[in-house]
């Protein structure tokens, strides 16, 4: 990030409806041309962080600035923050180049310039030979693409997408997603996407809020994320670990009940849980010395370029990945080992 | 289902179809027949007649009664009765879309009540609704009263067209409103959003999203109310005093006072063409938005 003002500066935002506090004083920056994403389960709050962006939802306290100037006080039309609905939201009653137009005609663009700025996005979206096209006529991904376009060619400050891969299959989300990267590069706008698809998020976005209960649990680079979770939440939220709830004892081992003490180089204080990721734990020969724990493999996933072994260990199962050699057999003893330093240090719930 | 499964079902749907069908549907076409087919041919076939001396008809065939319809006298009333019923459907209009549009935002319950306050007056007798209306109007009633208080009037309003106007807006007012209501329902409330998130204001979005977007139901509600509102003859008679006469009056005088069924059948067949006429576009414009639904 760069010393410049932010872009976006959300301060100690709340909202609530009735008893649920849908957004608890959530404070944070977006910078120029970052891609940024709003992750989360739903109902954590961010589906209503976007509706205040877009100007649908007044928060009851807080501020958000734009550029430096006040965002909650200008009306949701005249703001230069536009935004890509779920259901895509499309005018099912005007072509393909009518809703992508119906942007400028708001902001009264000279007809020219209209027709000018409208050929150029549907070139930038591959929408050129659809122009007259109804939406219902569409497919999902080129509805989606009309969506796209009728956003960027009013060229707004701030993009917002909500769950803009959602509805699409999966070979077309993967698409869409290198795309929305693309386009990100080549208008140069904010981006600004929520989704509960973590897969979505962290390969779209530069930073990642990951959103509970109307709190930002933690906002980080994507990888970052992954690696450091800093509570049981998110990493539990984001890909598989495996969390073991325990105590750090005074020899330098995690303490958990019903296993051996474990390896942790992680020394942080108060540390409620540790995580593992699957790649970092392997399978040894049950009789290995190097082992760390023992147990029986319970279950294994088979993934295509990787399977995925669960392990019992009493209570506690370790999810392991294996990418090379034989897979495990059910029901069979193995050992487990992984490096100290693979193991993460929780402190939050 | 499989296909292959889902096929054999439609299959056997139809084999017993015909038959079964055949017996269910006699209830409906007998009515039809009954109520519909007999009549009309009955008014086709009077219209070409001439009048019997003390109601009837009689030979010989003549063209005469569909002559008289471009009269100036009739073509008047024609065009009266026309401008009565759509000035009833335009003050429709304004109030129910309005209306409809609260109610469609009230929540589910509050929803609920509206609508069964909507549909009320119904359970009341259309005559007795249609006197109260005289009571309000005449010149000791309510109206003129409320205008005293604040030093206006007294005003003519009974026995004048917007009586007539009045008494038929409130009659069909519900007619306007449910159909309205029911379009807003279906109208996916992020599209409204979506124009606003593209700088559109509220007049713009009223213009270019909401008014095409429930087209079927402001035309089905308008039909609702035009249609009954144009062959109407208690209101006119009752709210208008006799002075403003409407095609319906027109009908109801010749079968029952003049005495004259064949130019009755010709006035009603001249009715019936121009509400085909205008079911015909109605169902031009729905086949259109039926387009953008795919």
């Amino acid at each position: 990030m760069t010393e410049r003002q932010p872009l976006l500066s959300i301060r100690n935002l709340d909202r609530s409806f009735g008893d649920v506090r849908a957004v608890r004083s959530v404070s944070f920056d977006i910078g120029e041309n970052e891609f940024f994403a709003l992750l989360g389960p739903s109902g954590c709050g961010k589906t209503t962080l976007l509706r205040i962006l877009a100007g649908f939802e007044q928060p009851d306290a807080g501020s958000v600035t734009l550029d430096g100037a006040d965002l909650l006080s200008i009306p949701a039309e005249r703001r230069p923050v536009n935004l890509m609905f779920q259901s895509y939201a499309l005018f099912p009653h005007m072509s393909v180049e009518r809703n992508i137009a119906y942007g400028l005609e708001c902001d009264k663009v000279p007809k020219n310039e209209i027709r000018e700025r409208v050929s150029e996005v549907m070139e930038t979206v591959g929408l050129t030979d659809k122009r007259a096209a109804l939406p219902n006529t569409l497919s999902g991904g080129q509805r989606q693409r009309v969506a796209l376009a009728r956003a960027i060619v009013k060229r707004p400050r701030l993009l917002l997408l909500d769950e803009p891969l959602s509805a699409l299959d999966r070979k077309i989300r993967a698409e869409m997603q290198m795309e929305l990267r693309r386009l990100q590069h080549e208008v140069g706008t904010t981006f600004v996407v929520v989704t509960h698809d973590q897969d979505e998020a962290m390969s779209l976005a530069d930073r990642v809020a990951v959103m509970d209960r109307g709190e930002v649990r933690q906002l980080d680079q994507p990888m970052e994320l992954y690696r450091r979770p800093s509570s049981i939440f998110v990493a539990d939220f984001i890909g598989t670990s495996t969390i073991i709830r325990g105590r750090r004892g005074d020899d330098g081992l995690w303490h958990a009940e019903g296993l051996p003490p474990l390896p942790c180089a992680d020394d942080s204080e108060n540390a409620l849980a540790i995580a593992l990721r699957p790649e970092t734990i392997r399978v040894v020969g049950v009789d290995d010395p190097s082992a760390a724990v023992r147990g029986t493999v319970a279950e294994v996933f088979f993934q295509g370029d990787h399977a995925l072994a669960e392990v019992s260990v009493g209570a506690q199962s370790f999810l392991v990945a294996i990418r090379e050699g034989a897979l495990p057999v059910r029901d069979t003893s193995v050992g487990l080992m992984w490096d100290a330093d693979a193991a993460v240090a929780l402190l939050h719930e | 289902m499989t296909n292959d499964s889902q096929q054999k079902a439609r299959r056997s749907a139809n084999s017993d179809g015909p038959m079964l069908r055949a017996i269910t549907s006699i209830p409906a076409l007998g009515y039809l027949l009954v109520f519909m087919a007999i009549p009309l041919l009955l008014i086709i076939s009077y219209a070409f007649l001439t009048a019997g001396r003390f109601g009837g008809v009689k030979p010989p065939v003549t063209l005469e009664n569909i002559t008289r319809l471009i009269e100036p006298i009739y073509r008047d009333v024609l065009v009266t009765s026309v401008m009565t019923a759509g000035a009833a459907t335009l003050l429709s209009f304004a109030i129910g879309f309005p209306a409809a549009l609260v109610i469609s935002r009230l929540t589910p319950r509050w929803q609920t009540i509206a609508l069964i306050a909507v549909v009320l007056p119904f359970w009341t007798n259309f005559l007795i609704r249609t006197y109260a209306w005289i009571v309000l109007l005449n010149s000791e009633g309510l109206l003129n009263h409320g205008l005293a208080l604040i030093g206006l009037g007294p005003v003519q309003v009974l026995y004048t067209r917007s009586a007539v106007v009045l008494g038929l807006f409130y009659a069909y007012l519900p007619l306007m409103v449910l159909p309205i209501y029911a379009s807003l329902q279906r109208l996916d409330p992020s599209l409204l959003e979506a124009a606003r998130n593209l700088g559109a204001g509220g007049w713009r979005r009223f213009r270019t999203v909401l008014l095409p977007l429930t087209m079927p139901g402001i035309l089905a509600g308008a039909l609702f109310v035009f249609i009954p509102s144009l062959g109407n003859f208690v209101i006119p008679e009752l709210l208008g005093g006799g002075k403003s006469q409407m095609i319906g009056n027109l009908i109801r005088d010749q079968f029952l006072k003049s005495r004259d069924w064949p130019f009755g059948s010709a006035l009603s067949l001249m009715v019936l063409a121009l509400l085909m006429v205008i079911l015909w576009a109605q169902a031009r414009a729905a086949r259109r938005t039926r387009e953008w639904a795919g």
